[in-house]
């Protein structure tokens, strides 16, 4: 295993697990402002336990599998994944779609949460089952990329893994400080990269499955995040043009 | 039983957004599977041919969404 694997691998899974931390956060934030506290950590916890137990269950259970037959087939949803992120980050960064706005986000679901009705007086349900929802919701995303980064070579779950209990130490770390939605990350600029790295990661898989050989190997996994952050970031430029060439018709 | 529902439609939506790019990709990378498994293309050949076609399809889904 090389820094050629494990890098971008840690990478994937910390910039991916921050984007959806941060989307989670928002959500239990709103829950506990409004429902109480007990509610949205012992929801968000009991989904975090689950997303723990789905990593241990199935992440060793891929090694079972014939490492080419996991490069093809997790390559080819890996792949999928990343390039939906890389089109929609695409599509954001040239205006044709609104951005993502945690601080509309945490409105929205601090309203959903008060229109909910009043709080009982012994354990909150409603606060419990929305706190649950969102970190599984949002934590299935991360579960996904960090089996999928780590199914692809021997020895790389437990770097991505890493990288996804990082983010999501971080994100709680500044949850915690700030108390409020963080709004400032940039999330796009994030998804766009992490586009770019697993579309990479997929396509690099999908070749090793089918039989292909990379021209220099490993290396060539940085030749394709190149090539994908030249292609997506000429897609910007082009799509913002025609996007607003398309506004200023009459 | 909701909660499960929004489970399983964030399963799907994780890989499937537009239909018609997801098939290309998906089409793509078996149009190349063939070409390494009965032809005698190169495999550094096929490999660029991967990415190239990847990058097409990309490309060609994003341009088309924002003229729509």
């Amino acid at each position: 295993m090389t820094w050629a694997h494990i890098a971008p691998a840690v990478t994937a899974a910390f910039l991916a697990s921050i984007v959806e931390f941060v989307e989670a956060l928002t959500v239990i934030l709103a829950v506990g402002s409004v429902r109480g506290w007990r509610g949205a950590l012992t929801g968000a916890g009991a989904g975090l336990a689950v997303l723990l137990a789905l990593v241990a269950i199935f992440g060793p259970a891929l090694a079972l599998v014939p490492l080419n037959l996991v490069q093809l087939f997790v390559g080819a949803l890996l792949l999928l994944f990343g390039m939906r992120w890389l089109r929609k980050a695409i599509l954001r960064a040239a205006g044709v779609l609104a951005l993502h706005d945690e601080a509309a986000a945490f409105a929205k679901q601090t309203e959903a949460m008060q229109a909910a009705g009043g709080r009982a007086t012994g354990f909150d349900r409603i606060g419990f089952a929305a706190a649950f929802q969102i970190t599984m919701l949002e934590g299935v995303e991360v579960v996904f990329i960090v089996i999928a980064v780590g199914a692809g070579g021997v020895g790389l779950l437990l770097p991505a893994a890493g990288g996804a209990v990082a983010a999501l130490l971080l994100v709680m770390l500044l949850g915690v400080i700030v108390h409020k939605p963080l709004s400032r990350v940039p999330e796009n600029q994030l998804k766009f990269l992490v586009g770019v790295l697993l579309s990479s990661f997929g396509a690099f898989w999908v070749g090793e499955g089918m039989g292909l050989a990379w021209p220099g190997d490993d290396w060539s996994i940085l030749g394709l995040v190149l090539g994908f952050l030249g292609v997506a970031l000429l897609c910007v430029q082009f799509c913002g043009r025609s996007a607003r060439q398309r506004l200023a018709r009459p | 039983m909701k909660a499960l529902r929004a489970i399983l439609a964030e399963l799907v939506g994780l890989f499937v957004d537009d239909g018609a790019y997801a098939a290309a990709i998906v089409v793509w990378l078996l149009v190349v599977s063939a070409l390494v498994q009965f032809t005698t293309i190169s495999p550094n050949i096929a490999a660029t041919l991967l990415f190239a076609g990847l990058a097409a399809i990309l490309a060609e889904s994003a341009l088309r969404r924002a003229r729509k």
